[in-house]
């Protein structure tokens, strides 16, 4: 038989890395499902015993699974907006610096570029009750303290303490927004903006009806980015709050750990996995879409 | 880009947006700077100091005594490797999916995408149990595999948009000279597209260096890494708080010593290839 050359070329391409990636995802994907119909404690006596749709059952009435679903979502949102409106911001402040610009971008970079788990850390430094330094300048601004509901400090707070966590998200990311946006203005043509000068818009005017409309492809890459590494955050939330108090900051990546890997629950465990690829699967679908519709 | 010129007061209010904007993002770094110079008494005082003097006790407990650049070593093996292995796989699919499209390549794609999006967990714990089987605890290997997946369809997805723009013409017209598939790629279109590798490269190093989640269930004693070793400073004694900043600046140095090298694409491949 003859292989043509194109035929043989997509199998040089694109072969090794569809095989890699079915290799490696094939078999945890097929052992989730598997395990998902079993109830089987790690940790306990072995009893690995086959009951069907129980886990399942049992899932969807878990007000647990509906609760750190919606912290995720709470999260990804509130965390991608400010992110997105501060980094586009900051990008059109940068790209008016001439001088000094290298030295600020290598500044913003610093957030971006340390490692999630300490920044946590530090973060809960910061926001300690007693000795943060976060916690002691609201405490002065009279924000938190006697009579505001926050005495026991912000980490005690579940609203308070998911703002916290959005927040060191923000300021984890916002900078990579924001370079990312630089080198979109930077890569942009000069022509358009003259034209509109000539015809004397205004600043704002030109922001919305040019820089905004060529930026969108960027800036829909760095959002895209945003909402995969968001949607499975792990390492800030478990440093910060371990997702508490109780689970209101619990988002659906960490109860997956927690039961599979402290609880050594994995039957259970395994079907929340499921169910929670399964959401991640529908998202990227319609995300896909929109992207293929848009070009 | 006169945005902010319309008039005076505008612009005067502008400038103290930005002077707070950035102030917002630039004190935590200074207070977490001040905090690795601390000691632990300064760092738990109440109110919090702010004129103290400057130790690098925390610097030389955690480079000397706490033996982190080993834990730096076991980092970078797995980061480097990771990178390397992502950046060929994710490139040679990036380019098969855009130059030999098939009927199922969309699909691939997705694929791709998806896998970028599935937590950590649901792959970490079956590699832990292939690892049991096949004696590889506590080796790099599982590391750089599990790193590897989400790496090479972070790569695919960005190099995919960087090769979009680079003209057929110039591939075509060498494979008419008789220039191979592969050669083709490799000594023309890789070079018009070195700032997507660069940039590329760069976040594949840094979501390696920096993982946390993988690594929490792939490594173990001997191949701990910096972000595990990091967890480690919060004991039930007391968190040494001065030495968790400390290692915050010194985790970033590889970051940025890379971003140095590669910086003359840095800036424009940040675009992603998506401005046309």
């Amino acid at each position: 038989m003859q292989v043509s050359p194109i035929v043989k070329a997509r199998l040089l391409f694109v072969l090794p890395g569809l095989l890699f990636l079915l290799t490696v995802l094939g078999y945890p994907l097929g052992m989730l499902v598997y395990n998902s119909f079993f109830r089987y404690n790690f940790a306990g006596i072995a009893d690995r015993k086959y009951i069907a749709f129980e886990n399942y059952q049992k899932l969807f009435t878990d007000e647990r699974f509906l609760t750190t679903l919606w912290n995720t979502f709470v999260f990804t949102v509130s965390a991608i907006t400010v992110e997105l409106v501060l980094g586009v911001i900051i990008a059109l402040l940068l790209n008016r610096v001439i001088r000094g610009q290298r030295l600020l971008v290598g500044i913003l970079i610093l957030p971006t570029a340390a490692m999630p788990v300490a920044v946590g850390l530090i973060f809960r430094y910061m926001f300690n009750n007693e000795y943060g330094i976060i916690s002691y300048f609201l405490k002065g601004l009279g924000l938190i303290g006697t009579g505001t509901g926050l005495e026991e400090g912000i980490l005690s707070n579940p609203m308070a303490a998911m703002a916290a966590i959005i927040a060191t998200d923000v300021w984890e990311w916002t900078p990579f927004i924001a370079l990312v946006c630089l080198g979109g203005l930077i890569s942009l043509s000069r022509e358009p903006y003259e034209a509109a000068r000539i015809d004397g818009a205004s600043s704002w005017r030109i922001f919305w009806s040019i820089t905004l409309p060529l930026l969108k492809p960027v800036i829909m890459v760095a959002v895209l980015i945003r909402l995969s590494d968001a949607a499975k955050v792990l390492d800030i939330v478990y440093v910060l709050t371990k997702g508490g108090p109780g689970i209101s900051t619990e988002t659906s990546h960490l109860m997956g750990y927690l039961i599979n890997f402290k609880q050594f629950n994995m039957g259970y465990g395994s079907a929340q996995m499921l169910i929670l690829t399964l959401i991640v699967l529908a998202i990227s679908v319609a995300v896909f879409q929109q992207l293929n519709r848009e070009n | 880009m006169n945005l902010l010129t319309n008039s005076r007061l505008t612009s005067t209010l502008v400038y103290v947006a930005v002077v707070v904007i950035i102030l917002g993002f630039v004190l935590p770094l200074v207070w977490t700077f001040m905090t690795s110079l601390k000691d632990n008494v300064d760092a738990w005082s109440l109110p919090p100091q702010y004129v103290f003097t400057p130790k690098f006790d925390n610097y030389k407990a955690v480079i000397i005594e706490k033996h982190f650049l080993g834990y730096a070593v076991n980092s970078g093996i797995v980061a480097v490797c990771s990178t390397i292995i992502s950046l060929i796989l994710g490139t040679l699919t990036a380019y098969g999916l855009d130059r030999y499209a098939f009927k199922g390549s969309n699909l691939v794609f997705f694929f791709f995408f998806w896998v970028y999006m599935v937590p950590a967990t649901i792959i970490a714990l079956p590699l832990f149990l292939v690892a049991v089987e096949l004696g590889l605890v506590d080796t790099h290997i599982m590391l750089i595999i599990a790193h590897s997946t989400f790496n090479t369809a972070f790569a695919t997805w960005m190099m995919k948009g960087f090769l979009q723009e680079v003209p057929r013409e110039i591939e075509e017209s060498a494979m008419i000279d008789g220039t191979s598939p592969l050669g083709s790629l490799f000594y023309i279109t890789i070079p018009v597209v070195a700032p997507g590798l660069a940039v590329t490269s760069v976040f594949c190093f840094m979501y390696s260096w920096n993982d946390f989640p993988f690594a929490l269930v792939l490594s173990q004693f001997k191949t701990k890494t910096l972000p595990i070793a990091v967890g480690t400073l919060e004991t039930p004694f007391g968190t040494a708080w001065g030495e968790i900043a400390a290692t915050i600046f010194v985790g970033v140095i590889p970051i940025f010593i890379f971003a140095l090298l590669v910086q003359k694409w840095m800036i424009r491949g940040l675009s992603f290839g998506a401005i046309k």
